[in-house]
């Protein structure tokens, strides 16, 4: 397992540099699959992932994440690794790639390997080069831990078929939105290309839980057809698609079902896919990534759709010309996807053609609240747990929570107090809940006075700051905030 | 059914409230609860304290409870039988937490768990249910962070050798996760504040109280490779950070600083 002085001078280069160059992809989840060790291998998995360390800028470090080689025969503006760009270059050898994730991995540093390439030949070649690494990872050292492998666009179907029965999770990177930004800042890549590797990984994905008894015969039927020709109008609303018949629950069940493998099984990448998105590169609005993400996420089944904040590497004419990432965003962004995933929304509910942008002053949910005051406030007591997912301050474990213990209350009636143990953000929730009819505030049901609210988000302001006179006031016209009016005017134009 | 009967009550009846003392352990804890419970005394007039942790009163009848592994292991079948084994997970979770006052919460819990079953964990509206709750999220939290955070050094001989500090009493739950992902090497885990020390071997787990003395002996001398791994693993963390989007604080959030004493 020892690596000698010169060649370890020269690991070390290799490391600082396939490091650099792989840090912009988001992905570093080790989630979605539970496998137990066997006797003769190393490694184990678990369904919730497990975090080895934070690294500098606050971003989970699990799988070690690396590019095979940072040499590109591609031309990617947003990408530091472009062939236009004068850096240095270089390449692991599968066996260097293998003894340090072996050694890693013993010490507990990580939970696999994250596997990314720049495209050396062609993608074909450069991904049989990634599955030799693997085959000799897999077989000859026996490493059984997470394996996370980035597909090239334009990789033949027959390469993908042997990678996937070696790896956990595959991704393929869609970058952006729309295809015409594609397009113009990946002039080497195509929709079809893309789309097509993605399209064959849910297939093959689906079957192989077929065999398993995982899934019935109906939810395969509608992938029967598996050419990706037209997948690139699937991510558009506007066709109709048969994944549309099944409900949001149902979708989200069968999308977060994670895989219990046995010892020695061999399953088609159990941990499923996931996708990245360049955001603030270009001009597409929140509202077209949040369709193509709904759509990825129905029609080609994700497990996850990452948002990736553009960072100026390469200062390209025709990006614009920001020092700093658009982080708040990226996190808006993130809270809307999780609506999706966890919360029962559609992005049409979240977002329209006329607001197409997400506010930056209350977060996702709390701009859905403030625009259908019609159906709040919601009763504790009484609300389904569909509704309290909808409330501001409610979460999937505090909602989860309210409903068992409704159940056991031996005749006695929540209290805000109550609540507040069970994890729920008072401070967001009190404009929306009823609790045993009982509300926590004098309650002004209006958009002006909560969002005040909302932003000021001091943890009682609305019983410590409100006197008698606030909350009865005479109606006037002046009295609205400037930010507040100007903020109501982005929600509500 | 009215829950009253279950909650220690607060004022001076006939009888004097007892309070059972017991040791700061796991099986400590479970033999007063076979103890108060075999008195027939009556719940609401029992209470459970850790003898380290309790303070007397006047008012009170004291009783000192030996602890007994029998007495413990009667009252583990019982709940895994009578209960049910998710239950008794549930309950050891709680147990090895470090909260000075776990033992007469985790007591009414055991009683309203005989009577309604796994769902007594539901009742959050109850006051000793939702501190259970917290103490199993907590020891839980714990747990999956050291999974990731724990790291091994290479001993000369090839042993894999960690050290961690847990709040809690995780060593036992920590264990098998390692023996489960390494079948083929040989570990040694040691709890630094217990000096508790797991030791597995292919697979196979001990684990050994240690004396101070014995302990400060616990301290191998690290392989060849382990500067050159160490010097690596430095140089990926550093340079997997993207500068423009440094985040300190968001780091310590998710890293505490207490895990990293022996990164």
């Amino acid at each position: 397992m020892m690596f000698s002085i010169t060649e370890n001078n020269n690991i070390y280069d290799k490391l600082n540099i396939l490091t650099d160059a792989a840090k912009y992809d988001v992905a570093c989840t080790s989630s979605g699959i539970t496998r137990s060790g066997s006797t003769d291998t190393i490694g184990n998995t678990a369904a919730a992932g497990i975090c080895h360390s934070f690294s500098g800028d606050g971003r989970c470090i699990s799988l070690l994440k690396i590019l095979y080689t940072n040499e590109c025969i591609y031309d990617c503006r947003y990408c530091i690794n472009r062939r236009s760009n004068d850096t240095r270059r270089t390449s692991f050898t599968p066996d260097e790639l293998a003894r340090l994730t072996i050694s890693f991995y013993r010490r507990n540093y990580i939970e696999g390997l994250f596997l990314s390439s720049g495209i050396t030949r062609s993608p074909n070649d450069t991904m049989e080069d990634i599955y030799k690494a693997l085959l000799l990872l897999r077989h000859t050292y026996k490493f059984n831990g997470y394996i996370h492998v980035k597909t090239i666009p334009g990789t033949d179907p027959v390469l993908i078929e042997h990678i996937g029965w070696l790896a956990d999770r595959m991704s393929i990177n869609l970058e952006f939105p729309t295809a015409d930004s594609l397009a113009a800042l990946a002039p080497h890549k195509s929709r079809k290309n893309i789309l097509t590797p993605m399209r064959y990984v849910q297939t093959r994905r689906n079957t192989d839980m077929y065999r398993h008894g995982e899934l019935s015969s109906s939810s395969l039927s509608y992938l029967t057809d598996n050419s990706a020709t037209d997948a690139s109008t699937e991510l558009s609303h506007i066709s109709a698609h048969p994944s549309d018949a099944l409900t949001v629950t149902e979708l989200r069940k069968k999308r977060n079902r994670s895989v219990i493998m046995k010892p020695g099984e061999k399953r088609f990448v159990p941990a499923g896919q996931s996708t990245q998105m360049i955001i603030g590169a270009n001009d597409d609005t929140d509202y077209e990534i949040m369709q193509v993400t709904e759509a990825l996420y129905k029609r080609f089944e994700l497990k996850r759709v990452f948002y990736s904040a553009f960072i100026n590497v390469n200062h390209d004419s025709l990006l614009p010309d920001t020092d700093k990432p658009e982080l708040l965003r990226e996190h808006r962004l993130y809270q809307a996807d999780w609506l999706l995933r966890y919360y029962n929304f559609t992005t049409d509910e979240i977002l329209s053609k006329e607001h197409p942008n997400l506010n930056t002053l209350v977060d996702p949910k709390c701009s859905y609240a403030l625009s259908h005051l019609e159906i709040f406030p919601v009763e504790i007591m009484t609300a389904s747990y569909h509704m309290l997912l909808r409330v501001p301050g409610i979460g999937v474990t505090s909602a989860r929570r309210i409903v068992n213990a409704r159940s056991h209350m031996y005749g006695r009636q929540f209290t805000f107090s109550d609540l507040k143990k069970f994890g729920v953000v008072l401070k967001r929730a009190q404009y929306f809940i009823t609790c045993g009819g009982i509300s926590m505030i004098p309650l002004k049901i209006n958009q002006s006075f909560i969002l005040a609210n909302l932003i000021g988000l001091t943890d009682k302001p609305a019983l410590s700051g409100l006197t008698q006179n606030d909350a009865y006031e005479q109606l006037s016209l002046f009295d609205v905030s400037p930010i507040v009016e100007s903020s109501l005017q982005t929600i509500f134009k | 059914m009215s829950i009253e009967p279950l909650l220690p009550i607060e004022f001076p009846t006939d009888k004097p409230r007892r309070i059972y003392l017991c040791d700061d352990s796991p099986e400590g804890i479970l033999s007063a609860i076979y103890d108060a419970w075999t008195s027939r005394y009556g719940h609401s007039h029992n209470y459970i304290q850790i003898a380290s942790a309790a303070g007397r009163s006047y008012f009170y009848e004291y009783i000192n409870v030996q602890t007994d592994i029998q007495k413990a292991k009667n009252i583990s079948d019982a709940i895994i039988h009578r209960v049910s084994a998710s239950f008794h997970n549930f309950i050891l979770h709680c147990l090895l937490s470090a909260s000075d006052t776990r033992a007469d919460d985790i007591y009414r819990l055991v009683i309203l768990g005989f009577h309604i079953g796994t769902k007594a964990r539901n009742c959050l509206a109850m006051p000793f249910v939702n501190n259970c709750n917290k103490l199993e999220i907590n020891v839980n939290n714990e747990l999956r962070h050291y999974m990731g955070f724990i790291r091994f050094q290479e001993t000369y001989d090839k042993t894999l050798f960690a050290r961690f500090r847990p709040v809690n009493n995780i060593i036992t739950l920590l264990a098998p996760h390692f023996a489960d992902r390494f079948p083929t090497e040989r570990i040694i885990i040691a709890d630094v504040a217990r000096k508790l020390v797991a030791s597995i071997d292919h697979k196979t787990i001990n684990y050994w109280q240690l004396s101070e003395q014995d302990f400060e002996y616990l301290n191998p001398k690290t392989s060849d490779d382990e500067y050159i791994m160490k010097n690596l693993w430095q140089c990926f963390t550093d340079t997997i950070e993207i500068k423009e989007r440094r985040n300190k604080s968001l780091q310590r959030n998710n890293m505490p600083l207490r895990y990293r004493e022996f990164m």
